[in-house]
């Protein structure tokens, strides 16, 4: 599924997708881009949100982003800087069949543990969406 | 980053020529000069004004702040004053206070609402004002030395401000070959 470029709706994306993790104690963001330094403006932002949470690895080494279900503003927030910034993101969670992944291009791709998780997680995205392009072989 | 209060922040602009009134919001740059009897003159100097609707695209909107920061090229330090951060973004805000965080400041932003970021965070002070545009806040952002100020709005729109006509038209053709037109 292609994402829109209008921030309004990349927002209303992010609540979405958390909302297909809403059960899970935490939510793991990974991003997954090969260079997260750039564009500088985003990284900068990004490396001051680890350093409070006491991490100073590089983000490459480390890019795994494990968030309480008690921050959702964080983890929508993440998730947003991310989708701004045109990285590579995955998410995930523990005991959900469902994996989310955003392409630097702005395609979503989900992978679901059965074709009923799948259509639920579809049903859930396709408003914040434009149209679904087409499901892959399982 | 540092992060004041409305006062602090108010006073700190009024010595660089800046002017908030009552309801936080900018009044006016202006000039001051020390009287013989040793009182200091506040005086309004005149400012020209800009209003644009802000795009539905994140990356004509990072561009639009981008040209910002570039038309005051003089700035030693930037303040980004946050007004509203409830009503468009506020499922978002708890990234912003992470930041704060990150600078000890664990006062709530109604508390202490302005940060001010010095010439060694300019990467840090753009990465913000773009997430403040993108998250809908509602806030300021000001150059020091008063170059430019800019309001933007969940509303959409932005107002700029800056002290000469020249500079105004000047950004306003910058704007326009982006595809940003103005609204007055």
């Amino acid at each position: 599924m292609m994402l829109t470029d209008s921030p309004k709706a990349l927002a209303g994306l992010v609540i979405d997708c958390l909302s297909l993790y809403a059960q899970a104690s935490h939510l793991l963001i990974w991003l997954s881009s090969a260079d997260l330094s750039k564009p500088v403006e985003y990284a900068s932002v990004l490396r001051q949100i680890r350093i409070g949470a006491g991490e100073t690895r590089d983000t490459v080494l480390v890019p795994g982003h494990l968030i309480p279900r008690s921050e959702p503003g964080l983890a929508g927030g993440l998730i947003l800087l991310a989708l701004l910034a045109r990285w590579e993101v995955i998410l995930a969670a523990e005991h959900q069949s469902i994996l989310t992944f955003i392409s630097a291009k702005g395609v979503l791709f989900l992978v679901g543990g059965s074709q009923e998780t799948l259509d639920e997680a579809f049903s859930k995205l396709s408003h914040s969406l434009s149209d679904r392009i087409r499901t892959l072989p399982q | 980053m540092r992060c004041l209060t409305a006062v602090e922040c108010s006073a700190y602009l009024l010595e660089r020529g800046i002017k908030m009134d009552e309801e936080e919001f900018y009044a006016g740059f202006v000039s001051s000069r020390q009287l013989p009897d040793g009182e200091a003159l506040s005086e309004q100097v005149q400012s020209s004004g800009l209003q644009l609707k802000l795009p539905d695209s994140s990356v004509l909107q990072s561009r639009l702040v981008d040209t910002l920061f570039q038309a005051a090229p003089c700035a030693k330090s930037w303040v980004i004053w946050l007004l509203d951060w409830d009503v468009g973004g506020g499922d978002f805000a708890d990234l912003w206070r992470a930041v704060r965080f990150r600078y000890g400041e664990y006062r709530w932003i109604k508390e202490v609402p302005c940060h001010l970021f010095e010439e060694t965070e300019y990467a840090l002070a753009l990465g913000m004002a773009r997430l403040a545009v993108a998250f809908g806040f509602d806030a300021h952002l000001i150059s020091i030395p008063a170059a430019l100020v800019v309001y933007t709005s969940h509303d959409d729109y932005m107002e700029v401000y800056t002290a000469s006509d020249q500079q105004i038209h000047a950004l306003a053709d910058e704007l326009a070959h982006l595809g940003i037109e103005h609204m007055s």
